[in-house]
């Protein structure tokens, strides 16, 4: 089951802060994707909402193919 | 499958939906149905690289396909490929080098609706080395067999619940250890850059450095390595003309070298994998003498640009199709 996205590692993953290689190719670019535009947008809170947002949707739709990312990632 | 025109003709008549490689006028022979194509004289084939002006490399949609849908794509609605995706399936996308519309997909295909959350992958067209600057690279939509040197060409599967496309790449290139590249401006041709920070003339930095130009610049998206190769340094305008384009926000190196492609290749490459679809990058074909060599289970066209979501280049390009 993905975390909800109030679990504070989403919010690390988008701003930078936590870092994970992914193993499934997309995901690492969707998570690139975020962290690039925090970082030329700024970290305002509709910017990082849409980049949590983005990246859980990802992981729970592909959750049954990355296991062992979110193992890594949530624990 | 790499086959002669005659064969694919007989699978297309029979239904076979396909997606086809071949020289243009081979493709404009085929008969009418539903494929796409896009233009290009070199392959990796079971029994090895291969140029040819007369043979069709053919990969059938997936089998597990529900539904399939054909469509053309302008520069101007390119932006919603993966919002006219299904919810779960594959589509695959041709572009033609060097066209408006591989330029819009290459700058912005990151940010339109739904990238990363429908699979996306596919080629850039191209031709022969030699008819460079006298043939134009073409996609063809085979329901009507009609060529396109500004439009792209897609087919969207959608595929049962149970069932999930894993797209991967095979990129033997990795980040060095040299100084970290940032560019303020983003693009296919850049002037500026920042080394560990400092601003420099881009070219002059290569120059000086000497830098083996036949390795990209690689930039590690959390695990997903993604290279930009060089297509060359015109030092007279201060300009480094590139195959993909940079992103500002984004670090790059230079790639490590890579000491034999097919050790390197045979090591990356994942196992147990029946990959549905593969294609790898002309450079690599050329830089790596892939003519005549065998990259095990992985064949396909070889191509002007690889598309995994986005447009990466000096990449094998793969995807599979797994049950959950």
């Amino acid at each position: 089951m993905v975390p909800g996205k109030s679990h504070p590692r989403y919010r690390e993953l988008v701003m930078g802060t936590f870092s994970h290689s992914f193993r499934l190719m997309p995901a690492g670019m969707c998570v690139s994707r975020n962290l690039r535009a925090i970082k030329l947008e700024g970290g305002r809170p509709e910017i990082v909402e849409n980049a949590i947002e983005d990246v859980h949707a990802f992981f729970s739709k592909y959750e049954p193919i990355m296991s062992d990312d979110l193992k890594a990632i949530f624990g | 499958m790499f086959s002669h025109p005659s064969d694919i003709a007989q699978r297309i008549r029979s239904g076979a939906r396909l997606l086809l490689a071949a020289e243009e006028e081979v493709l404009l022979s085929l008969p009418q149905g539903d494929w796409i194509g896009g233009t290009i004289p070199y392959f990796m084939t079971e029994t090895g690289g291969v140029v040819s002006r007369e043979m069709v490399f053919a990969t059938p949609v997936p089998e597990q396909s529900t539904s399939v849908e054909i469509r053309t794509y302008g520069p101007t609605d390119i932006a919603s490929i993966c919002k006219d995706a299904p919810e779960n399936g594959v589509t695959f996308l041709i572009l033609p080098a060097s066209s408006q519309i591989h330029l819009e997909f290459a700058q912005k295909a990151p940010d339109f609706q739904d990238m990363y959350l429908k699979p996306l992958l596919g080629w850039i067209s191209g031709v022969h080395l030699d008819d460079l600057g006298r043939k134009l690279p073409k996609v063809v939509d085979g329901r009507t067999l009609s060529a396109h040197t500004s439009a792209g060409v897609a087919i969207h599967c959608a595929l049962p619940a149970n069932q999930v496309a894993r797209m991967g790449i095979v990129n033997l290139f990795s980040p060095g250890e040299g100084e970290v590249l940032t560019f303020p401006d983003g693009g296919f041709q850049v002037d500026r850059c920042l080394v560990d920070g400092v601003e420099r003339v881009f070219s002059d930095y290569l120059l000086e450095r000497k830098v083996d130009t036949r390795l990209p610049l690689v930039a590690d998206c959390s695990g997903a390595m993604v290279n930009v190769s060089f297509q060359g340094i015109d030092s007279s305008r201060g300009l480094v003309n590139l195959y993909a384009p940079v992103f500002p926000g984004t670090d790059y190196r230079l790639a490590k070298p890579v000491d034999d492609y097919m050790v390197e290749f045979a090591k990356m490459l994942p196992k147990d994998t029946h990959a549905a679809f593969s294609c790898n990058c002309i450079l690599n074909f050329l830089y790596s003498g892939l003519e005549g060599k065998i990259t095990d289970g992985m064949t396909g066209p070889v191509t002007f640009g690889e598309i995994a979501c986005q447009l990466l280049n000096q990449t094998m390009v793969y995807v599979s199709i797994e049950t959950v």
